[in-house]
């Protein structure tokens, strides 16, 4: 089990009524949106992660130690105990 | 509507020039029909004996083009309500001055009856030009010299009257000559950047009124319908236009930009701002945002309206502040008090100066007094320290009346680093002060800010849409491999958006063919993805050959020293520089450039004539 900083920005804030939680789950990124789902809402991880395919929704900035999703694994990351997640829905701006 | 207006203020005439259809076919409007005239006019310049480098920003001789494109004021268009503003000469930059706005000026532009207006001359006393359906004089502005642009376009909405009614003006900072005055439009909509606010009060023109209600035609109107339907439709549908601009405006992006570590914060020195929070979008949005303000015919509607309740820096209705407004007066600075921001940032538009280009000089003077560079003499009682909000609101009101140590703000960063023997600490290219994200932290931008016509720019070619969004697609913000393909294509399309004028946030959502589509069926051309590419790639050409008759090359293209030889500090994008030369190979290539200038090949090949 892994111990893991969440931030909540933009939109997620309002809706869900939440900026940043600590979770505990087991490193994976289905175990992630799972504890999200139980802590949270299940719309939480209905609104982000989409389980057909195992990852987190199109244009959903989802970042590990600022680092996008992308470049640290994809949806095989291993979280590690500390790490911070910050995650934003689609966002534009100039 | 097939007319061009053409004032000398010299002379005081004026003339109706009819629209060449076949320049409109290869330049489109805008941003590329205000070159192309501006072009015309440097070749007339040289024929004269005058050489380009000699031209005089501040002189008679520079020229002025408010233009508008196909798309513009059009009912249906995506976000149609933009217009391009360009100087044959920028008199903080020495490059091109370009400039893009929103608000309604640019349709009732077109309703007045012109797709563009160019200014030339200089007349001796303060004048504003009336353009009523069809009809344009030249007035006596000697009442308005002086006086604020909201003021100016209240007094203007109420003289002139009219449903479709709308002032571009400068404030007392473009009568002053500050090098980075802008125009302001509608009280709070600017063309901001490369200092046009002081061309025009170097003209001594105070203001541009239009007003009319004569319909913009289109060529095939059911296709047209059908095709605005289908891309309203996809805006809508896509969750940047249609969702997260809508709601939170441009502010969102200053989490966003701290969480991956490159948020400018005190001059550049770091890119995480510990302050960040508190002047985000998030905050704006809960604590002073009350409406949203589209601009004329957007389905978006990113404009913020917000309201200061009380203290020190109450201000009861005013629009914004953008993302990088917010950036530039605060984060910069280091000012954390979101209030002192939002003050300073309603400031610039009252006195008529670009947020960007000022908040970035007054952090650059911040960082020099606190190196102990700038004696406490020199500031007369302006104690400008990074934080210091109260200093902030002070420093835009002496800039604009160049009272103190304002009248050193007032030359920009450069020229303010300059004379202090420390060049190194103004972070701009090409004398334009760059915007809110750390090249360090995504290596594309650091290329485009390099490249950019106009100088340190990212609107141009915002490659922080795909290295930090995800938009089309998510792709390595440390990588350089790859990136010149992305800045040169996202620097030609934003030619074309920049010349059918309509706004740069629908590529959010649609790309070249949904342009292809629109623009053909309101000017009835047969147009191609490929021959809207050519012609954004042809103005970019263009732009950058005249920069080279200026004396422009390779050896202007690059970064400030921080940003090539000093890893980021802290944070995400912890150690990393940006590694230009690499790219910058990869780019002139792709361009068809030598030494950063347009061979003769390319001119040929684009059609531009030497």
């Amino acid at each position: 089990m892994v111990k893991v900083k969440v931030l909540f920005f933009a939109t997620l804030r309002d809706q869900y009524g939440v900026r940043e939680i600590e979770i505990n789950f087991d490193g994976t990124l289905r175990g992630f949106f799972s504890e999200l789902a139980r802590r949270i809402s299940p719309k939480i991880k209905e609104e982000l992660f989409d389980e057909n395919k195992g990852n987190v929704r199109e244009n959903v900035i989802f970042l590990v130690n600022g680092i996008n999703l992308k470049f640290v694994g994809g949806n095989q990351v291993r979280f590690k105990d500390g790490d911070t997640v910050a995650i934003f829905p689609p966002i534009g701006g100039g | 509507m097939g007319k061009i207006l053409d004032v000398d203020l010299t002379t005081r005439t004026i003339k109706e020039i009819p629209l060449d259809y076949e320049v409109a076919r290869k330049w489109l409007g805008g941003k590329g029909l205000a070159l192309k005239i501006l072009y015309d006019e440097l070749k007339d310049l040289e024929a004269k004996g005058i050489a380009p480098e000699d031209i005089d920003p501040l002189g008679p001789e520079n020229v002025l083009v408010f233009a508008t494109g196909p798309g513009t004021g059009v009912p249906g268009f995506p976000s149609p309500g933009r217009y391009h503003v360009m100087a044959l000469k920028s008199p903080l930059t020495g490059s091109i001055g370009s400039a893009n706005s929103g608000g309604e000026w640019g349709p009732y532009l077109k309703f007045s009856g012109f797709d563009a207006v160019v200014i030339r001359g200089k007349s001796e006393t303060p004048v504003y030009i009336a353009i009523v359906n069809g009809k344009a004089e030249i007035r006596d502005a000697s009442d308005l010299w002086g006086k604020n642009t909201f003021d100016t376009n209240r007094i203007l909405k109420r003289r002139i009257g009219g449903k479709n009614t709308s002032v571009a003006c400068i404030g007392p900072a473009g009568e002053n000559l500050v090098l980075m005055a802008c125009i302001i439009n509608d009280e709070h909509r600017a063309a901001g950047r490369t200092g046009l606010g002081a061309v025009m009060g170097s003209k001594k023109l105070k203001a541009i009124v239009v007003s009319g209600d004569q319909k913009v035609p289109i060529a095939n109107p059911d296709k047209f319908k059908e095709a605005s339907a289908k891309w309203i439709k996809a805006m809508r549908e896509n969750s940047v236009t249609g969702q997260g601009l809508p709601k939170y405006g441009t502010a969102i992006l200053v989490n966003i930009i701290n969480q991956h570590g490159m948020l400018p914060y005190k001059n550049w020195q770091t890119g995480v701002n510990p302050n960040g929070e508190k002047i985000s979008g998030e905050t704006l949005e809960s604590k002073y945002l009350i409406d949203r303000r589209p601009c004329w015919g957007c389905q978006i509607g990113c404009g913020r309206v917000s309201k200061v309740e009380k203290g020190p820096y109450q201000i009861l209705y005013t629009e914004g502040p953008e993302y990088e407004n917010i950036w530039a007066l605060g984060s910069s600075t280091g000012v954390d008090n979101l209030e002192a921001i939002i003050k300073a940032n309603h400031y610039c538009d009252e006195l008529g100066m670009d947020p960007i280009s000022l908040g970035s000089t007054i952090a650059c003077a911040m960082e020099l007094v606190e190196r102990g560079i700038i004696p406490e003499e020199d500031l007369q009682g302006l104690d400008l320290r990074f934080g210091n909000d109260a200093a902030l609101v002070e420093a835009v009101w002496r800039t604009a009346y160049k009272s103190g140590f304002g009248k050193y703000l007032a030359l920009g960063s450069k020229r303010l680093a300059e004379i202090y023997g420390h060049p190194e600490y103004s972070m701009s290219v090409k004398g334009l002060e760059m915007p809110a994200y750390d090249p360090r932290g995504a290596k594309g931008i650091g290329l485009e800010y390099a490249t950019s016509n106009r100088g340190g720019c990212h609107v141009t070619g915002y490659t922080i849409s795909p290295e930090i969004l995800g938009i089309p697609e998510q792709i390595d913000r440390f990588a350089t491999e790859g990136k010149a393909k992305w800045v040169k294509t996202f620097q030609d399309f934003t030619c074309v958006v920049n010349s059918t004028v309509n706004c740069l946030f629908v590529t959010f959502a649609l790309g070249v063919d949904a342009y292809v589509e629109l623009l053909s069926a309101i000017t009835g051309w047969d147009l191609t993805s490929d021959e809207l590419m050519t012609i954004g790639e042809r103005i970019y050409n263009l732009e950058r050959w005249i920069m080279v008759k200026y004396g422009f090359s390779a050896k202007d293209d690059t970064l400030p020293k921080r940003l090539l030889e000093e890893p980021m500090p802290e944070g995400p994008s912890k150690g990393h520089v940006v590694e230009l030369d690499k790219m910058l190979k990869e780019y002139y290539e792709l361009r068809g450039w030598v030494d950063g200038k347009p061979t003769s090949e390319k001119l040929k090949e684009l059609g531009i004539e030497i």
